[in-house]
């Protein structure tokens, strides 16, 4: 099978393509091709984004609520408070942007490395089989087409939404998404682009470990499971002592 | 199976393919406006209490610096810090040694111009015999004239010596008062009953006399029974302060408490500190608070005191986030007093408004370049929330407290008036625009934490 078409059948029929991928050796294309597109497809979403005056409001508002909230708990005169809200509103929005380009390029190369050594050791500890790094990492960056295809379609919900939190998940039903709010962020793990993507994950990781689709699935969705709610908890954590 | 598993291929790509053209379309088609999210109130009656908020020391009302009149070495000093003294009690004594001799100089200098007086009172009756006695014998023709001259001489001699050593004795008398002045000034008693608030020097010190020079402070003495705040008032504020008016104190030793006090006394002139530039420190006056509850207050307590200024009750009041300043738009229409007064654009707002009234908090719009601003002053604005845009009405803002302005014309009871956030009002805020309704993002808990805060 040649590398568009894993590409394109991954969609249609995950399966196939791991078959593929695990019978055939080694090749890097497999990984890094999606992770260029991937990176493309952020940067232009970005673009797009922060080019409407709508996103840009939304972006501002929330980064002056920041600033009103970190002015607010320190005792500060008008004129200090002015300086601050200048200075944080100018380097917030510079920072948001640099980090709207700047992350996926490290993600889409990083992900595939990190869930790859994720899939091989639960290949090798858990499901006892042995099979390639590599051939994981090619697993996991063939899967991310359908990041490729989530952060499209999330990129024009928020087009279509105005709304910077929007995505294919429950969080379409909030009027107001807020970030620091635990059960705001539960609902973003409700993206169904998401779950496929560790849908197919899971079925790389049945085909090169040869076990049932079941299996492998209960360990991909339990351990990112455990990360993501970890993470949300983590964030309540902090903000329950930062309150104090 | 190779059939089948093109027809789910063709399923799946059609249904992404529709799928993702779908929204794209929508996000194409869709008319892309600004919606500014805001939170408002509604306009209310309330009761206002303007205050003036600023910090300074507990002081006593009475305060009495102790100084020395003599120098010397203090050899008594039966007093201790914070102790309780009473009027006339010995507080401090200096040696005497050297004043006591002094003392008994000028009185052996006193008693021998007495001597020296007594000398002189007989010289003068001897003169005085004898010039009457060449006066008879010269009006015989038994003396000649020159006898007459000589005893006539002798007799104004005496006399003018008699006069020198009174005035002798009478310097002689004063230099003794002084001096058993000087020795009664080596015993220093207390001048008022009070306490000891604060003790600089020690026993065996040599401390210097305040007669000629700045002497040594050896200590203070205060009636801690009425205490005062000495608070300093920015020259804006300082003009609406006036003796008799309420004010709550907070001092930082007494956590959770309040105390009362009166505005007892206003400084006519301003503080400044021989160290600071002028220029770059504001002017600040001092204002003296009577504080009516007695408490065990020590002098240079820090304090914080709200000056109750001014008071309205059933007032009109939005509050204190929704007004802020916009230049008025350039061309006015005569007539119609709501668009007459909009206002332009917030990106050319200058950030401060009319000098000698107090600015709404939320005014931080940029400056524009300086041949606008000499042109048109801004003004005070509040935007009112109108379906889902906001209408910006010019406003006469009165007195304001912590949370509330009182509106004096513009505004009528029970419109919606948009009060946040900060930045929506302060500046994306302009008459037209889109606005929804939604709690800022992390604020609405922290509001409700705030106002359980401020209920108790």
């Amino acid at each position: 099978m040649s590398l568009p078409s894993r590409l394109f059948n991954l969609f249609a029929t995950p399966g196939e393509v791991m078959d593929d991928v695990a019978r055939s050796g080694p090749a890097a294309g497999n990984w890094v091709a999606p992770a260029l597109l991937l990176i493309l497809v952020s940067w232009v979403g970005a673009w797009l984004v922060f080019s409407q005056p709508a996103i840009q409001q939304q972006l501002s508002e929330i980064t002056s609520q920041a600033i009103e909230k970190q002015i607010a708990g320190q005792k500060m005169s008008e004129q200090q408070a002015e300086q601050v809200r200048n200075a944080a509103e100018k380097w917030g929005l510079i920072g948001a942007k640099v980090s709207a380009y700047a992350a996926p390029a490290a993600l889409a190369f990083a992900v595939p490395f990190l869930w790859g050594l994720v899939l091989w050791l639960m290949g090798r500890n858990v499901f006892k089989r042995d099979f390639p790094f590599m051939k994981a990492v090619e697993v996991v960056g063939l899967a991310a087409m359908i990041d490729v295809l989530e952060t499209i379609v999330r990129t024009l919900l928020i087009l279509v939404t105005g709304n910077l939190f929007a995505s294919p998940s429950l969080v379409l039903l909030l009027r107001n998404y807020d970030p620091q709010n635990p059960v705001h962020n539960l609902l973003a793990l409700t993206n169904v682009l998401v779950w496929w993507l560790l849908a197919v994950r899971a079925v790389g990781l049945a085909r090169l470990a040869a076990v049932s689709f079941a299996r492998a699935a209960a360990w991909v969705f339990g351990i990112w499971l455990l990360y993501s709610t970890s993470m949300v908890g983590l964030g309540f954590a902090m903000q329950a002592l930062f309150k104090r | 199976m190779a059939k089948s598993k093109t027809g789910r291929k063709i399923l799946v790509f059609s249904i992404l393919v529709l799928g993702v053209g779908a929204l794209a379309a929508v996000a194409i088609l869709k008319k892309r406006e600004v919606v500014i999210t805001v939170q408002t109130e509604k306009v209310a009656r309330r009761n206002l209490t303007e205050v003036v908020v600023a910090n300074g020391k507990i002081q006593p009302v009475v305060q009495v610096k102790i100084s020395p009149e003599v120098s010397g070495e203090i050899i008594e000093l039966p007093v201790k810090e914070g102790q309780q003294v009473a009027k006339g009690q010995l507080i401090v004594k200096i040696k005497p040694d050297f004043y006591i001799a002094n003392r008994n100089q000028a009185e052996a200098a006193y008693k021998s111009s007495l001597a020296s007086r007594a000398t002189a009172e007989a010289n003068l009756q001897k003169a005085n015999a004898e010039f009457r006695r060449a006066t008879e014998l010269f009006q015989q023709n038994l003396v000649s004239a020159s006898v007459y001259d000589e005893a006539k001489a002798a007799h104004a001699v005496a006399s003018a010596q008699l006069t020198n050593s009174t005035h002798q004795v009478e310097m002689a008398r004063a230099s003794l008062a002084s001096a058993e002045e000087q020795l009664a000034k080596t015993t220093i008693v207390a001048p008022l009953s009070g306490t000891v608030s604060k003790l600089n020097s020690q026993l065996g010190e040599r401390v210097l006399g305040t007669v000629q020079n700045v002497g040594t402070e050896i200590m203070t003495i205060a009636d801690l029974g009425e205490m005062e705040a000495r608070v300093e008032i920015g020259e804006i504020d300082v003009v609406l302060i006036a003796p008799g008016q309420n004010v709550q104190l907070e001092v930082d030793a007494f956590k959770n408490r309040k105390f009362t006090g009166t505005v007892t006394e206003i400084a006519n002139s301003s503080k400044t500190s021989p160290y600071s530039s002028s220029q770059q420190e504001a002017t600040k006056f001092e204002v003296k608070i009577r504080i009516k509850e007695k408490e065990a207050f020590r002098p240079g307590m820090s304090v914080t005191a709200e000056i109750e200024t001014r008071s309205r009750t059933n007032v009109l009041c939005v509050p204190i986030a929704s007004v802020t300043t916009r230049l008025p738009k350039p061309k006015e229409t005569k007539g119609n007093p709501s668009t007459a007064t909009n206002a332009s654009s917030s990106h050319t707002n200058p950030a401060a408004p009319n000098p000698g009234t107090p600015s709404p908090s939320t005014n931080s719009s940029p400056r524009p370049d300086k041949k606008n601003r000499d042109a048109v002053k801004p003004i005070e604005v509040v935007f009112l929330k109108q379906g889902d845009v906001a209408k910006m009405v010019p406003v006469k803002i009165g007195i304001s407290d912590d949370d509330y302005w009182e509106i004096l014309e513009g505004l009528e009871e029970g419109q919606e008036v948009i009060s946040g956030g900060y930045r929506a009002v302060s500046r994306d805020l302009e008459d037209g625009k889109r606005v929804r309704l939604g709690p800022p993002t992390g604020e609405k808990t922290e509001g409700k934490e705030a106002a359980e805060d401020k209920r108790k």
